[in-house]
C-alpha cells in the first residue's frame, strides 16, 4: 500500500499509530469515518445500558467455601492456602488493634480493611514480587502478603524514627521500595495515570514486569481514572486495573456514584478487556489476576478487574457508618459472606485447618501484633532535621536557613517543645 | 490572490498548523469568493504587519561548548531533546501532537530518528499526560512531557502540586519523580488572547518540590532544558512562544548545561536593579538603553532564569548596591512572582545581615546591626586594633572607634540615645518647642515630649 497525501479521495493511507489500514473508497456503502469501524443502520435506536443484568460475577467458591466448578479450582498447595488464611487473619488482627489504638489516642488515624482481605491476598499472590503496585489506601494486605514486617506497619502509623517514610504522612500511607509498593498518597485516583506511565516504562525495559493499580469504585469517578484507562489502552501498557467495589465511598453508596453497570462496564468503552469477580472469593480473585497478569505482559494491553466486595468497617476512624447504613446490612456481610470464613470452610473441608490451629494461630498473631505495637510506641519520633530534607534532592539555601532558624527558635524556647520525644 | 492568501493565513491563527489547511480544495473557493465580491477590496485597512513589542537581543556566540550552528528557539529545543534521546536510552517524549513534530515544531524529526515507542502522542488529557509522566519517571524512565500551551496546564495542577512535588518527601526518599520534565509554550505572542498567552509561573512558585525555569533565548533554552532534564527533581520548563521563531542565535550542537537557580547579571549598573525573565528581558534591554540615554540612569539588568528555587543572593546583592528594584513580568501583578521577589528583598531577615549585604530596617545613616557591633567589641577585647577590625569586617576604622568608645562609656553596644548624651533636635523640633512655649507658658514637659514625637524626634522626659 502506498502512502498518499491526506487530501486525496482514493488510495490507501496508513494512519499513524492505527492497528489497521483503511482504504478510503466512496463506492462502498460501509462508513469511511476514521473514528469508528462499524456498519450503517437505518433505523433510530438508542443503545440501552444494561444495568438490570450487568456483567456477571466470576466466582470459584460458593458462600460456604465449596468449589462450584472443579476445573476452576486453582489447586494451590496446602502451604499456599494456609499462608493466604494466615495473612488475611493477621491483617484482621492488626486492624483491630490499631483501630483500638486510635480510639485510645495512641495514633492519630486508622483505616481498617475488614471484609476486603480477599481482594488483597488473592491479587497479591497472583503477581510476581517485582511487579510494581500502585495502591489507594485500603490495600495493606498486599503489602503484608509481600512480607512487610509488622514493625514497619506500626512505625508508619506511629510516625516514629523507624518509619521508612520518615514520619511525614498520616497513618496507613505505607510504602516500600524493596517490596515494589509505591508510597500511598491521600489524593484519590492520582495513582491511576501514574500506573499507566510506570507500565509503559516497564514495557520498554522488557523485563517481564507488570504493574497493578488498585482503586475503589468512588475513585473511579475521578478524571484521573478516565485518563489512566484511556492512556493505558492507547499506549498498550502491561497493566492490571484492580477496582475494589465495596459499595461505599465514605457515605456515598454506589447508586449515587454511578448509573452505569459498575466499573467493569467501562472497560470496553476504552477498548480494554474486563472482568467482574467475587472479591470475597480469594480463588476467584487469584485466578482472574493471574490470567490478567500473564496476558497483560504477553500482549502489552491493560486489563480491568472489578472485584465486588463489601466494606464491613467504617471508612476510617473519623467515620461512624451507622449514620448511613444499617447494622443488619453490615452483619450480613460479616457473618454470611466473609472472605476469611469462606476460605476457612474450604480448608476445614480438606482437614487443612482445625480448631486447635485456629486457637493457637489467633493467640500467636495477637501476640506478635502486640509486641510490635508496644515496641513502636516506645520508639522516638524522627529527627527534626527530617522536616527539611527530601523536598528537593538537595537542600536549597532557603531550606537550610529555615532549618537553622527552627533550631535557634527551639533552643531559645526548649521548655515549650517535647524534645525528648524526638531522635537526637 | 497572494494578498488574500496572506490574510487568510494570518486570520487562521498560528502559522505552524495553517499551512496544510490553505492548500486544500476548500480554501481556494473561499479566496475566490473574497476576490470576486464587490465589497471586498484586495487591500485591507490593516496591511501593517503586526509589530512586535520588543526587539530580540541575541546572546553572544558561546565558545566553551564546542561548535555552534544557527538555531531559533524551537530548534534549540529540538536539539536538546535530540541530544537527550541519543544519550539516554530510557528517555521518552510524549504529549499532544508531538509525533508529527508538535504544533510549534519542537519535536520535528525525533520520532523518525528514535522510534515510535520513544516519541509518541497521548490522548488529549493534561492530567493524564503529567500523571503518566510521573509514573514513568518513578519507574526509572527519563520522562519529558509536553503540555501544548501553558494555559492548559491547570488540569494537571493536582498531579504537579500534590504528587510530583511531594513524591520524594512523602515517601521518605523511597521514591521520587526527579526524572520528570514538563515543557510548555508560555507567554504572550500578540494574537493569543486569554488562552494562548498565559504565564502561570506564580501558581507553581508556591509549591516547594518542583523547579520552574524560563529561558530568554536559544542558547539559554538548550542549556537550561538539558539541566532540567538532568536535574533530579521534577521541573517545569516554560518556553516563550513568541521567541520560537523570532529568537535566533548560534547554539552549540553538542549537549551542555547552564546551572539552575543562578540568576544572570546581563548588564551591570549602579542606580537601579531590573529583574525579569523570558521575553521581558528583551523589553528591559531596551529600557536600559533608554534610561541611560534619556534619564542618565544606570540600570543593572538581571535575568532570573530559574523562578523556583530562585537566586535570592544575586538579586539582593544587586539591590544592596543600587538601592532600587524594578521587576517586570507579563502575568497579573497581584500575587505575581514580582510580589515574592520584592517581599524577600525588603524583609529584614537577620540571616541576610550576616552576609555581605547591608540590608537593614534603619534608614538614613547606615546603622550596623547588633551582631557586627558585638563582633567589633569582641575583637577589641581580644586585642585587635581599630584599623584591623575595620578591615576584617569591612567597616571604617572611625566607625569601629565610635562603637568601641560608646561601649567603653555605656557598657552597651546598642545604639539607643543615652541620658547625658546631647540630644539632637531637628530645626523643626526646636521651632515646635519655641512655638508651644511662647503660646502657652504653662506647657509641661510631657506635652513637649509628645509634640516633639509628632515632629519626629524622640526624647526622654528628662
Amino acid at each position: 500500500m502506498t502512502q498518499t497525501k491526506p487530501n486525496s479521495h482514493e488510495g490507501c493511507i496508513v494512519l499513524p499509530g492505527a492497528l489497521r489500514q483503511q482504504p478510503f473508497d466512496s463506492s462502498e456503502e460501509k462508513p469511511q469515518f476514521p473514528g469508528a469501524s462499524a456498519e450503517f443502520i437505518d433505523h433510530l435506536e438508542f443503545i440501552q445500558p444494561n444495568v438490570i443484568s450487568g456483567i456477571p460475577v466470576y466466582r470459584v467458591m460458593d458462600r460456604a467455601g465449596q468449589i462450584i466448578n472443579p476445573s476452576e479450582d486453582p489447586q494451590l498447595s496446602k502451604e499456599t492456602v494456609v499462608n493466604f488464611y494466615q495473612k488475611m487473619t493477621l491483617l484482621n488482627t492488626m486492624d483491630r488493634i490499631l483501630y483500638e489504638s486510635q480510639r485510645q489516642g495512641r495514633i492519630s488515624f486508622y483505616m481498617t480493611n475488614y471484609g476486603e482481605e480477599g481482594t488483597h491476598i488473592g491479587s497479591a499472590a497472583a503477581l510476581d514480587s517485582k511487579d510494581l503496585v500502585f495502591g489507594q489506601y485500603r490495600e495493606a494486605g498486599v503489602l503484608m502478603y509481600r512480607g512487610f514486617p509488622l514493625d514497619l506497619f506500626m512505625a508508619q502509623c506511629y510516625a516514629n524514627a523507624d518509619d521508612l517514610g520518615k514520619g511525614r504522612q498520616m497513618p496507613v500511607h505505607y510504602g516500600s521500595k524493596d517490596l515494589n509498593f509505591i508510597t500511598i498518597s491521600s489524593p484519590l485516583a492520582t495513582q491511576i495515570p501514574q500506573a499507566a506511565g510506570a507500565a509503559y516504562a516497564a514495557k520498554r525495559e522488557n523485563t517481564n514486569r507488570a504493574v497493578i493499580c488498585y482503586f475503589g469504585e468512588g475513585a473511579a469517578s475521578e478524571g484521573d481514572a478516565h485518563a489512566g484507562f484511556n492512556f493505558s489502552a492507547t499506549l498498550e501498557c502491561p497493566l492490571i486495573f484492580f477496582c475494589r467495589n465495596n459499595g461505599y465511598a465514605i457515605s456515598t453508596p454506589t447508586n449515587e456514584q454511578y448509573r452505569g453497570d459498575g466499573i467493569a462496564a467501562r472497560g470496553p468503552g476504552y477498548g480494554m478487556l474486563s472482568i467482574r469477580v467475587d472479591g470475597n472469593d480469594v480463588f476467584a480473585v487469584y485466578n482472574a489476576t493471574k490470567e490478567a497478569r500473564r496476558r497483560a505482559v504477553a500482549e502489552n494491553q491493560p486489563f480491568l478487574i472489578e472485584a465486588m466486595t463489601y466494606r464491613i468497617g467504617h471508612h476510617s476512624t473519623s467515620d461512624d457508618s451507622s449514620a448511613y447504613r444499617s447494622v443488619d446490612e453490615v452483619n450480613y456481610w460479616d457473618k454470611q459472606d466473609h472472605p476469611i470464613s469462606r476460605l476457612r470452610h474450604y480448608m476445614t473441608a480438606r482437614s487443612w485447618w482445625s480448631e486447635d490451629n485456629e486457637r493457637s494461630w489467633r493467640k500467636q498473631s495477637r501476640k506478635t501484633v502486640m509486641e510490635a505495637f508496644e515496641k513502636a510506641e516506645k520508639r522516638h519520633k524522627p529527627h527534626l532535621d527530617l522536616m527539611f530534607t527530601d523536598v528537593y534532592d538537595e537542600m536549597t539555601p532557603n531550606l537550610i536557613r529555615q532549618r537553622e532558624s527552627m533550631w535557634r527558635h527551639i533552643q531559645q524556647y526548649k521548655d515549650h517543645y517535647p524534645l525528648d520525644a524526638y531522635a537526637k | 490572490m497572494a494578498a488574500s492568501a496572506r490574510l487568510l493565513f494570518r486570520g487562521a491563527g498560528l502559522k505552524a498548523y495553517t499551512a496544510n489547511v490553505n492548500s486544500g480544495a476548500q480554501s481556494s473557493f473561499g479566496t475566490t469568493l473574497l476576490r470576486l465580491s464587490p465589497n471586498c477590496s484586495s487591500q485591507t485597512k490593516t496591511q501593517i504587519k503586526h509589530a512586535s513589542h520588543f526587539t530580540y537581543h541575541p546572546d553572544p556566540v558561546p565558545t566553551m561548548y564546542g561548535p555552534t550552528t544557527k538555531m531559533n528557539l524551537f530548534q534549540s529545543v529540538t536539539s536538546a531533546l535530540d541530544n537527550t534521546l541519543a544519550s539516554d536510552p530510557t528517555a521518552v517524549i510524549f504529549g499532544e501532537d508531538v509525533a508529527f513534530g508538535g504544533v510549534f515544531r519542537c519535536t520535528v524529526g525525533l520520532r523518525d530518528k528514535y522510534g515510535k515507542d520513544r516519541v509518541f502522542n497521548t490522548p488529549l488529557c493534561e492530567q493524564g499526560i503529567v500523571g503518566f509522566g510521573i509514573g514513568a519517571a518513578a519507574a526509572g524512565a527519563t520522562a519529558i512531557a509536553e503540555i501544548q500551551f501553558a494555559d492548559y496546564i491547570y488540569p494537571a495542577f493536582d498531579q504537579i502540586v500534590n504528587e510530583a512535588a511531594k513524591y520524594r518527601y512523602r515517601s521518605g526518599n523511597l521514591f521520587d519523580c526527579g526524572n520528570l520534565t514538563i515543557r510548555a509554550p508560555w507567554g504572550c505572542v500578540g494574537h493569543g488572547s486569554l488562552y494562548h498567552s498565559q504565564s502561570p509561573e506564580a501558581f507553581f512558585a508556591h509549591c516547594p518540590g518542583i523547579k520552574i525555569v524560563i529561558p530568554r533565548g536559544p542558547v539559554q533554552c538548550k542549556g537550561l532544558l538539558l539541566s532540567c532534564i538532568e536535574d533530579h527533581n521534577p521541573c517545569i520548563f516554560f518556553e516563550p512562544k513568541i521567541l520560537y521563531r523570532a529568537a535566533v542565535e548560534q547554539v552549540p550542537t553538542e549537549a551542555y548545561t547552564i546551572p539552575l537557580s543562578q540568576a544572570e547579571v546581563l548588564q551591570e549598573g549602579s542606580d537601579v536593579t531590573l529583574v525579569a525573565w523570558g521575553t521581558q528581558i528583551h523589553v528591559l534591554r531596551e529600557v536600559v538603553s533608554m534610561a541611560q540615554e534619556k534619564l542618565g540612569v544606570s540600570c543593572e539588568l538581571i535575568d532570573l532564569q530559574t523562578i523556583l528555587p530562585w537566586d535570592t543572593e544575586t538579586v539582593c546583592k544587586s539591590v544592596a548596591k543600587t538601592g532600587r528594584l524594578l521587576i517586570s513580568h507579563e502575568a497579573p501583578v497581584t500575587g505575581g512572582f514580582a510580589a515574592e521577589i520584592s517581599s524577600t528583598v525588603q524583609t529584614p531577615v537577620h540571616t541576610l545581615n550576616q552576609t555581605d549585604s547591608n540590608l537593614s530596617t534603619m534608614a538614613k545613616t547606615r546603622e550596623l546591626c547588633k551582631d557586627i557591633r558585638d563582633k567589633i567589641v569582641d575583637q577589641h577585647k581580644a586585642g585587635m586594633g581599630y584599623r584591623t577590625i575595620g578591615q576584617q569586617l569591612g567597616e571604617k576604622a572611625t566607625t569601629v572607634g565610635a562603637i568601641i568608645r560608646k561601649w567603653k562609656k555605656f557598657k552597651k553596644t546598642v545604639n539607643l540615645p543615652q541620658s547625658g548624651a546631647p540630644c539632637k533636635f531637628s530645626p523643626r523640633g526646636a521651632s515646635v518647642i519655641m512655638r508651644k512655649v511662647r503660646g502657652q507658658p504653662r506647657t509641661t514637659r510631657l506635652d513637649l515630649v509628645n509634640d516633639l514625637k509628632r515632629a519626629g524626634t524622640t526624647v526622654s522626659k528628662n
